[in-house]
C-alpha cells in the first residue's frame, strides 16, 4: 500500500502475447479461452474467487453473518470494553464495548465499495485516455503522457493523504477516499493501456482494418481495445487490492472513512492505544483486511500468469 | 550431464584414422508442453583439419541444434540427447564430465553466432570480452590480455583497433560486430570453428567480406570449420563438402561441385531451383511446395514426401536410408537415380 | 553522456513544476475559502485568517499566487509556516534525518533480502523453493504494513521479550539506536522486498535466456562466471534503478510506519499535522517528500546511464 504497486506490477505486466509459439495468431477469443482453461486449474484462482465471493456477499448482506447491528449504539456497553471473546461476541468487544465481530463484518462493505469504485473509475478514465493516446499518437499522446509523468512523480499514498486531508470536512463520506485514490492512480492504468494499444496498433490485422478504411472509432473500439484490454484487467485487479489497503491506511491516519462509519483501518486506529493489553479488537479487522487484499492480489497474479505465459 | 567416466581431454596431434570431429547417429529431442519434439534424428557427419563442411537447411531442420549439441550449449533439460556420439579427436564429448567439457568449449571448439549484436554482452567493452578468453583460460594479466585483444581485432581487420578496443558492441556496425565475434571465437586457436549463420543478419556486400575473412583465417590456422546456413549462395566459394538437412536428418551429402551440378535429393534440387539466376531471367522462379514439417507431428516414411515431386507410394511408408552413391556422395531418397537423371516421375 | 544528463535534467523541470502545481491547486486554488480549508473547523481566529491571506497572497490572481509559492520554495527554501508561525523547515530539523535513516535501513534490508531471495528463486526456477519464495512475496505484498507493523510489535517485540527476558527489538521510539530501526525498517520495506524479489527473479531469468549468455557459455566460462559476471551485471541494472527510485517511495511510506512505531520523523509529523488539523504542516512536508521523490528518480535515471552503456552513448 504505502510503497506502491506502482512499480512492481507495472513492470511485469506486458502487452498480451500469443500463448505459446505454436499458435499463429493472438485473437482475443483464443487468448481468453486459453487463459480461462489455464485459470480453472490454478488453485490460487479458485481460492481467490471463493474468498471474493464471500466478501461480496458480506458487504451487501452483512446481516446474513451477524444478528447485531453495529450502527445501533444500544448494542455497545461501555462497561464491557475490551472484553475477550464470549458466547454472543466471538471476537470480543472493542474499546467502546461494541461487538468486534459485527463491526468487522460490516467493515467489509466500505473496503469493497471503495476498492471497486476506485478501480472502475481508474480503469475508465485511465483506460479511455490511454486508448486515445495510444491510438491517436501525436499531440494528444504527448500532452497526456506529460501529464501522467507529473502524477507519477507523486507517491500516491502522500498525494491521496493530501487530497483527503484537505477535503475531509467537505462531507463527502467515503467518496473522498475514492476521489483521492483515483486522482493519483489513473495514470498507472493509462500507461499500461497506452503501451498495449501501441503494441496492438502495429499488428497486421489492425493495419489491415485501417487500410480497408475502417473508421477511427471502429479501429479503436473494435480492434485495439479488445486486444489491449487484458493487461489493463490484470493491473486493475492487483490495484484493487492496493486500493483497499490504501483505504485502510488513510482511515488509520484519520483522513479516510470517518467515525461513526465503519472501516477496518478505523477499527485498527481505535484499537491501537490499548493494543498490547487487548490485541483482539485490532487483530480481527487486520486479518480480514489482509485476507481481502490477498484475495484480489492473488486473483490478479493468477490472471496475469494465465494471460502471459512467458513469465512463468 | 554429470558423467565422469572419461575425464581425459583429447590430445592434440596425430589423428590416426579418426577425423578431427565426428558426429555419429546423433539424436536430440526437446520436452515441450505440447509433446516431445525430435529436432535431430540420427545425424552423422565428420570434419577434418582445414576442411569446411557446410550444413544447409531451413529453420527447424536441426542444423543449429546439432551445432549446439557439439558445443554443449543446449539447455538440458528441456533438451535431451538419447542416442549418438560426438567424437572430438577420438573422444566422445558426450561422455566427458562437465568440467572437461568446459575445457573443450571455446578453447578447442569455438562458435560464431548469427546475431552479433545480441550475442555480445551489451555492458562490457569489446576489448574486455575478447580479452576475457586470455584472462580466464590462459591466466594472462589484464594488460597482456588487452594487447592480445587488439592484435586479434587487427587480425580480423577492424580499423583503428587500438582506439576502439574500449568501445561497446552497440557502437560498431553490424559487419564490425561480427568481426569482433569472430575475433573472440578464434582467440585461443580452436581446432574446430562452428559458424552458425554468420552472415544472415548482414548486408550482401558485408556478407562476402565476412565469408572471405573466415576462409582466410581458416587457411592460416588449418582449423576445421562447420558453416551452418540456409543460403546456398554463401556456401559455394568456401565449402569443401555439403550436408543438406531436412526434418532433423541429413538428406544429402556431396561435394560442392556435385551438388550444384547434379543434386541427388529432390529437396536439394528444389533449393537450387529456387535461387534466382541471371541466365534464366524472365522465367518463373521455382518454389518448393508446402510447408516445412511439423516436428511434433512428422510425416510417416520420408519426411519430405508431402512436398516431393518424385513421390511414389513407398515414400509414404518407408523412411529411406542414406543411399551411398559414391565415396563422397549419399542421398536419402529412394529415387535418387531419377533425381540425378532429372526425370520427374 | 553529457547530452543525456542535460536532457534528463531539462525533462525533470516540467515534472517538478507540474507536481508542485498539483499540490498548490489541491490546497489553495479550489473553490471555497482556502483559509477555511486550511484551517479546518478549529481555527477561525480572524487575525490568523488575515495573516494567512497575506502569507499566501490570496488577493492576487491564481498564477501569481503559484509564482509566489514556487519561488518561496526554490529561492528561499520556504515550505510554509505552522499556524503558530514556525517555519516548516525548522519544524522538520532533525526529523528529516530520522526518516532518512529509517528509509535507508529499509532500503538496505530490501536490497539484501530481495536480491538474495530473487536470485535464489531464479536459479531454482520451477522447483519447490521457487514456489515457496513466490508465495512469500504474495503474502508480503498482500499484508498491509498497517497489519505487519502491529503483528511484529506483538510478536517480535512483546512476545519475544517475554520469552527471552530481554528486549531485542524495541517497539517504539528511537532510543535503542540502530536496533530501534529494525522492526519499523522491515515493516516499511515489506512490500518493496516482495516486488524486488519478483523483479530480481524475472530479470535474472530473462537475462539468462539471452544470446550473450549463450555466447559466454560457448566461450568455455564456468557456470559461476557466466551467471556471476555476465548474467548479474546485466540483471542488476533494473534492480539498482528500482532500489534508487524506492528511496523516495519509502520516505513517503514512512507515514504509516512512523505512526505505528512512534518514530519521531517527518512521517509522524505529518500524522500529527493531520490530527491537529494543521494543514500547512501536511502540505509543507508532502511537498518536500515529493521533491525528494523526484530527485531520487532523477538520480536513478543518471545512474542508469552509468550502468548501461547503451544509454550513455545514445
Amino acid at each position: 500500500m504505502s510503497n506502491d504497486p506502482q512499480v512492481g506490477p507495472v513492470q511485469t505486466v506486458t502487452a498480451p502475447t500469443p500463448p505459446g509459439k505454436l499458435k499463429k495468431e493472438a485473437k482475443p477469443a483464443s487468448l481468453w479461452g486459453d487463459a480461462f482453461y489455464d485459470l480453472r486449474r490454478r488453485p490460487m484462482f479458485i481460492v481467490s474467487c471463493v474468498l471474493i465471493a464471500i466478501l461480496l456477499v458480506m458487504s451487501f448482506w452483512p446481516s446474513l453473518f451477524t444478528s447485531i447491528n453495529p450502527f445501533d449504539a444500544k448494542t455497545c456497553e461501555l462497561a464491557t470494553a475490551r472484553q475477550g471473546p464470549s458466547a454472543g461476541h466471538i471476537f470480543g468487544r472493542d474499546s467502546l464495548g461494541c461487538d468486534v465481530y459485527a463491526r468487522t463484518i460490516f467493515g467489509a462493505r466500505n473496503s469493497i465499495v471503495i476498492g471497486v469504485s476506485t478501480t472502475i473509475i481508474t480503469a475508465i478514465v485511465g483506460g479511455l485516455l490511454g486508448l486515445l493516446a495510444g491510438a491517436r499518437g501525436g499531440a494528444v499522446d504527448t500532452v497526456t503522457s506529460r501529464v501522467t509523468e507529473v502524477f507519477f512523480a507523486i507517491p500516491w499514498i502522500l498525494g491521496a493523504l493530501l487530497i483527503s486531508a484537505t477535503f475531509r470536512d467537505a462531507n463527502l463520506g467515503i467518496w473522498i477516499v475514492v476521489i483521492a485514490l483515483a486522482v493519483l492512480a489513473w495514470p498507472m492504468t493509462f500507461r499500461i493501456m497506452r503501451a498495449a494499444v501501441i503494441t496492438a496498433r502495429s499488428q497486421d490485422f489492425v493495419v489491415a482494418a485501417r487500410a480497408l478504411g475502417a473508421s477511427q472509432s471502429r479501429v479503436m473500439f473494435g480492434h485495439l481495445l479488445p486486444n489491449a484490454v487484458a493487461p489493463v484487467i490484470v493491473i486493475a485487479t492487483i490495484n484493487l487490492g492496493g486500493f483497499i489497503s490504501a483505504e485502510a491506511a488513510l482511515s488509520f491516519l484519520g483522513v479516510g472513512v470517518q467515525s461513526p462509519d465503519i472501516s477496518w483501518g478505523l477499527m485498527i486506529a481505535d484499537a491501537r492505544n490499548r493494543f498490547l493489553e487487548a490485541p483482539l479488537p485490532l487483530v480481527f479487522p487486520a486479518v480480514f483486511l489482509s485476507i481481502t487484499v490477498l484475495a484480489f492480489i492473488m486473483l490478479g497474479d493468477a490472471v496475469r500468469d494465465a494471460l502471459d505465459p512467458k513469465l512463468r | 550431464m554429470r558423467k565422469a567416466s572419461t575425464d581425459v581431454l583429447p590430445a592434440e596431434g596425430g589423428l590416426g584414422d579418426e577425423p578431427l570431429l565426428a558426429v555419429e547417429n546423433l539424436h536430440v529431442e526437446f520436452a515441450t508442453r505440447a509433446g516431445v519434439v525430435r529436432a535431430v534424428n540420427g545425424v552423422s557427419y565428420s570434419l577434418g583439419p582445414g576442411e569446411t563442411l557446410a550444413v544447409l537447411g531451413e529453420s527447424g531442420s536441426g542444423k543449429s541444434v546439432t551445432a549446439q549439441a557439439i558445443m554443449g550449449i543446449l539447455d538440458m533439460p528441456p533438451a535431451r540427447i538419447p542416442k549418438g556420439e560426438i567424437r572430438f579427436r577420438g573422444t566422445d564429448l558426450l561422455k566427458l564430465s562437465d568440467e572437461a567439457r568446459t575445457q573443450v568449449r571455446g578453447q578447442r571448439i569455438a562458435m560464431v553466432f548469427q546475431d552479433a549484436l545480441s550475442s555480445l554482452n551489451p555492458v562490457f567493452t569489446v576489448g574486455w570480452q575478447i580479452s576475457e578468453m586470455f584472462r580466464v583460460h590462459r591466466g594472462m594479466s589484464k594488460r597482456d590480455a588487452y594487447n592480445k585483444a587488439v592484435e586479434l581485432m587487427d587480425k580480423v581487420r577492424i580499423p583503428a583497433a587500438r582506439q576502439r578496443v574500449n568501445d561497446y558492441p552497440h557502437q560498431f556496425s553490424g559487419g564490425m560486430r561480427q568481426r569482433i565475434m569472430i575475433a573472440m571465437s578464434i582467440a585461443l586457436d580452436p581446432e574446430v570453428l562452428i559458424a552458425d549463420e554468420p552472415t544472415t543478419a548482414l548486408d550482401v556486400t558485408v556478407q562476402a567480406q565476412i565469408m572471405e575473412l573466415l576462409a582466410e583465417l581458416q587457411r592460416e590456422s588449418n582449423m576445421g570449420m562447420i558453416l551452418i546456413t540456409h543460403d546456398l549462395g554463401v556456401v559455394a566459394d568456401v565449402a569443401d563438402k555439403i550436408a543438406v538437412m531436412y526434418g532433423g536428418r541429413i538428406v544429402e551429402n556431396a561435394s560442392v561441385h556435385d551438388i550444384y551440378k547434379t543434386p541427388a535429393h529432390p529437396y536439394t534440387k528444389g533449393l537450387l531451383e529456387s535461387i534466382p539466376r541471371v541466365d534464366l531471367k524472365g522465367q518463373e522462379l521455382y518454389a518448393i511446395k508446402g510447408l516445412p514439417p511439423n516436428l511434433l507431428d512428422m510425416p510417416t516414411g520420408c519426411a519430405f514426401h508431402p512436398r516431393c515431386p518424385y513421390r511414389q507410394d513407398n515414400c509414404v511408408t518407408d523412411n529411406p536410408p542414406l543411399y551411398e552413391i559414391s565415396g563422397t556422395r549419399s542421398s536419402a531418397c529412394h529415387y535418387w537415380r531419377e533425381v540425378l537423371d532429372g526425370d520427374q516421375g | 553522456m553529457g547530452r543525456y544528463v542535460i536532457r534528463r535534467l531539462i525533462q525533470a523541470i516540467p515534472v517538478l513544476l507540474g507536481a508542485t502545481l498539483f499540490i498548490f491547486v489541491i490546497v489553495f486554488a479550489l473553490p471555497g475559502d482556502p483559509i477555511a480549508a486550511l484551517a479546518g473547523e478549529k481555527r477561525q481566529d480572524p487575525n490568523i485568517v488575515l495573516i494567512l491571506r497575506d502569507q499566501y497572497h490570496l488577493n492576487d490572481p491564481v498564477l501569481v499566487q503559484y509564482g509566489y509559492y514556487i519561488s518561496n520554495i526554490f529561492l528561499h527554501g520556504d515550505f510554509g509556516r505552522t499556524f503558530a508561525g514556525v517555519p516548516i523547515t525548522q519544524l522538520m530539523a532533525g526529523k528529516f534525518q530520522v526518516t532518512l535513516n529509517l528509509a535507508l535501513v529499509a532500503l538496505i534490508m530490501e536490497a539484501i533480502i530481495g536480491v538474495l531471495l530473487g536470485l535464489w528463486a531464479a536459479l531454482r526456477r520451477g522447483q519447490a523453493i521457487d514456489t515457496m519464495i513466490l508465495a512469500a512475496t504474495l503474502l508480503l505484498i498482500s499484508v498491509p504494513p498497517l497489519v505487519t507493523g502491529f503483528v511484529l510489535q506483538l510478536w517480535l517485540g512483546v512476545w519475544l521479550k517475554q520469552t527471552v527476558g530481554t528486549e531485542i527489538f524495541p517497539i517504539a521510539g528511537i532510543n535503542g539506536g540502530l536496533r530501534s530501526y529494525l522492526l519499523p525498517g522491515f515493516v516499511l520495506a515489506g512490500t518493496s522486498i516482495a516486488y524486488l524479489t519478483r523483479l530480481t527473479r524475472t530479470s535474472l531469468v530473462e537475462t539468462l535466456r539471452s544470446d550473450y549468455i549463450r555466447t559466454a557459455i560457448a566461450k568455455g566460462l564456468s557456470r559461476r562466471r557466466v551467471i556471476g559476471r555476465h548474467g548479474l551485471r546485466n540483471a542488476l541494472i533494473p534492480l539498482v534503478t528500482y532500489l534508487g527510485a524506492d528511496l523516495g517511495t519509502l520516505m513517503g511510506g514512512a507515514v504509516i510506519t512512523e505512526t505505528i512505531f512512534n518514530i519521531p520523523g517527518i512521517g509522524l509529523q505529518i500524522y500529527q499535522g493531520v490530527y491537529l488539523r494543521e494543514q500547512p504542516i501536511v502540505v509543507g512536508i508532502v511537498t518536500i517528500l515529493v521533491l525528494v521523490y523526484i530527485v531520487a528518480n532523477l538520480v536513478v535515471d543518471l545512474l542508469y546511464a552509468v550502468l548501461d552503456p547503451r544509454i550513455r552513448y545514445e
